[in-house]
């Protein structure tokens, strides 16, 4: 079974990345206008409305019969693998901004380890919670 | 599974305002007392008095948040006000549940209910609850079951032996010099100044037998030495154990009374350790390494603070199958050879530490006495260090096979380990020179744990370690 993620996800951390950029392009103006509009204004523009939509279209969560599978990335990609058995047990996190967009995220956590999967849609959220097969000890 | 649902207790308020305790809290508290006393208030009194309304409405609207929740096998712990965060847990993933009572929790019918994974971080529980004591027990009983239980206690005598063995000043230093300095600052006194100050009387008197430093340095670390006796005897004391067909509680405390509960299954290996101290009175003190347990360091838990070897191993193997009838080990060879070899390191330290200790006495003929002090106490401890490589070289064994069993020394501490095939991490195989030339190895066994416990048995059969490894792992070396 595999979950992609909603445009709400991209548009939440777009949100948020442009209040911290709003307030770094503050900071960075107020020193240096120069380095302020030309270096750090187009690299937060880039990552809000470039970066970002492309890293949430290519994020996706696989449940197998044996595994939790997590794939992300733009420029490099990466793919976590967390094998059931190693599974300990998984966390629902949620922001107010998040709750209002009915988005949570899943952290899942193994044995000093742990894969955090960004903002999912509420409900997928919860099934992945309430089904993963976490198998009792040996 | 009939669904049971749990909040905190209202003390809980208290433990999420604590961080906020040095910033806010006690600065508004010594703002108040000035007003109160001098009529007169600081610029940021009314700012301080918003925040802590704040941090305290946020705080127990935090506390309402809190709810645990069993159902279908299953424990849900939901947390958090403004980042809500929902942590589904299997039962069968719970690596033990500690319930904690103080004086304060006596009071008011409350306990602090920690529940451990092996997810967590390992000074840190996963879940710190302030709840009702009947909820916590609700919850103990529903997590684990009812079972039918021995119960095996030890005396005082036992757990003070344990305090004294396993105590140290550097504990004590630790513990006791912050509590001293608090004092000192409520009362308004030197007592750093009085106590060297007394240290410094007493230690004239033996003057002519130590140096003087030597004998202040020394009443200190006794001093600091007692401090953490009496701290880990009343951690300790009114100690038992209770044990189940599938679960293990071990009871301890007196001030604070602490129970803690873990599935046996979730016992990586066993641990009979003998320090120095316990060496004369012939007594070993048992630890299992858990995985995620507590908020202590390394794992463990004291299952038997102190007992004769056989007596261990008698009371306890029908609850742990490490016990069990072990298999013929490998043991060193009782060669002169190899005897000579066990004592080499003994030897080189000794002739080190003669040398070491003469070139200081040319070098600073004025502190001639502290060197030669020290000088016979490092001459002891490695006496001491001889005695336990002799005796490694009778008594080192490893066995491996279902059950994998070693023992030997780390430093001047003896052990045994105990765990099953599966658990074990890692088994590293050194050949020195003088090994190859004699066809031995010294094998380390480290358990697969946060822990890592490990022991390492020396100059034994290459041969036959390689084969015993063959047979039970299937690996060609």
């Amino acid at each position: 079974m595999t979950f992609s993620y909603p445009k709400r996800t991209a548009l939440l951390w777009q949100i948020r990345i442009s209040a911290i950029s709003a307030l770094l392009c503050a900071v960075t103006v107020r020193l240096s206008v120069v380095i302020g509009l030309c270096l750090i204004a187009p690299i937060c523009l880039a990552v809000i409305f470039i970066y970002l939509p492309l890293y949430f279209k290519g994020c996706t969560v696989t449940i197998t019969e044996c595994a939790v599978c997590v794939s992300r990335g733009v420029i490099i990609k990466t793919t976590h693998i967390m094998p059931f058995p190693r599974l300990i047990f998984a966390e629902s996190v949620t922001t107010p901004l998040a709750a209002s967009m009915r988005l949570k995220g899943v952290v899942l956590r193994a044995s000093r380890a742990f894969i955090v999967i960004p903002e999912m849609k509420s409900a997928d959220a919860d099934f992945l919670l309430c089904n993963l097969k976490v198998k009792p000890n040996d | 599974m009939i669904k049971r649902t749990f909040g905190a207790h209202p003390l809980m308020i208290l433990r999420l305002m604590k961080p906020y305790l040095f910033v806010l809290i006690l600065p508004l508290i010594r703002a108040v007392v000035q007003f109160l006393r001098q009529g007169r208030a600081n610029g940021i009194l009314s700012l301080e008095i918003t925040a802590f309304v704040a941090i305290t409405a946020v705080a127990i609207f935090r506390f309402r948040c809190i709810l645990l929740s069993i159902s279908n096998n299953r424990l849900t712990v939901n947390k958090g006000f403004i980042f809500r965060s929902r942590s589904v847990i299997e039962i069968s993933r719970i690596s033990s549940v500690s319930i904690r009572r103080g004086p304060i929790d006596a009071i008011f019918g409350s306990a602090d209910c920690s529940i451990n994974t092996e997810a967590g971080r390992p000074t840190k529980p996963d879940f710190r609850i302030k709840m009702r004591l009947e909820e916590a027990e609700r919850l103990f009983s529903l997590v684990y079951g009812q079972e039918k239980t021995t119960v095996i206690k030890f005396s005082a005598l036992r757990v003070a032996l344990l305090a004294a063995a396993t105590s140290s000043a550097a504990t004590g230093l630790v513990i006791g010099v912050p509590i001293a300095n608090g004092a000192a600052k409520l009362l308004g006194v030197a007592l750093s100044d009085m106590v060297i100050s007394g240290a410094q009387r007493i230690s004239e008197q033996f003057n002519m037998f130590f140096p003087l430093t030597v004998n202040i340095i020394t009443l200190l670390l006794v001093a600091a030495y007692g401090i953490s006796v009496i701290i880990t005897f009343f951690k300790h004391v009114k100690f038992k154990l209770i044990t189940g067909q599938s679960r293990i509680e071990v009871q301890s405390g007196l001030f604070v009374r602490k129970r803690t509960v873990f599935k046996k299954h979730s016992v990586n290996n066993i641990c009979l350790q003998q320090t120095s101290l316990m060496r004369a009175f012939q007594m070993f003190s048992m630890r299992v390494s858990i995985g995620g347990y507590g908020d202590s360091r390394g794992e463990k838990a004291v299952i038997v603070p102190a007992g004769r070897h056989n007596e261990l191993k008698e009371r306890l193997k029908t609850h742990f199958p490490f016990f069990r009838a072990k298999q013929e080990g490998i043991k060193p060879l009782r060669t002169k050879t190899n005897i000579s070899r066990f004592l080499l390191l003994p030897t080189v330290f000794a002739m080190a530490i003669i040398s070491l200790m003469l070139m200081a006495m040319i070098i600073f003929p004025f502190f001639d006495r502290l060197i030669l002090f020290v000088g016979i106490v490092l001459l002891c401890v490695d006496l001491y260090y001889g005695s336990i490589c002799l005796r490694d070289s009778k008594r080192s064994e490893l066995v491996l096979g279902e059950q994998i069993f070693a023992a030997g020394s780390i430093g001047v501490t003896v052990r045994e380990l105990y765990c099953s095939r599966n658990r074990v991490g890692s088994i590293k195989i050194t050949e020195t020179p003088a090994d190859r030339r004699l066809h031995t190895c010294k094998t380390k066994i480290v358990v697969r744990s946060e822990s890592a416990d490990s022991v390492r048995v020396k100059n034994i059969s290459l041969t036959t370690v390689l084969e015993k490894i063959r047979e039970i792992y299937n690996v060609e070396v």
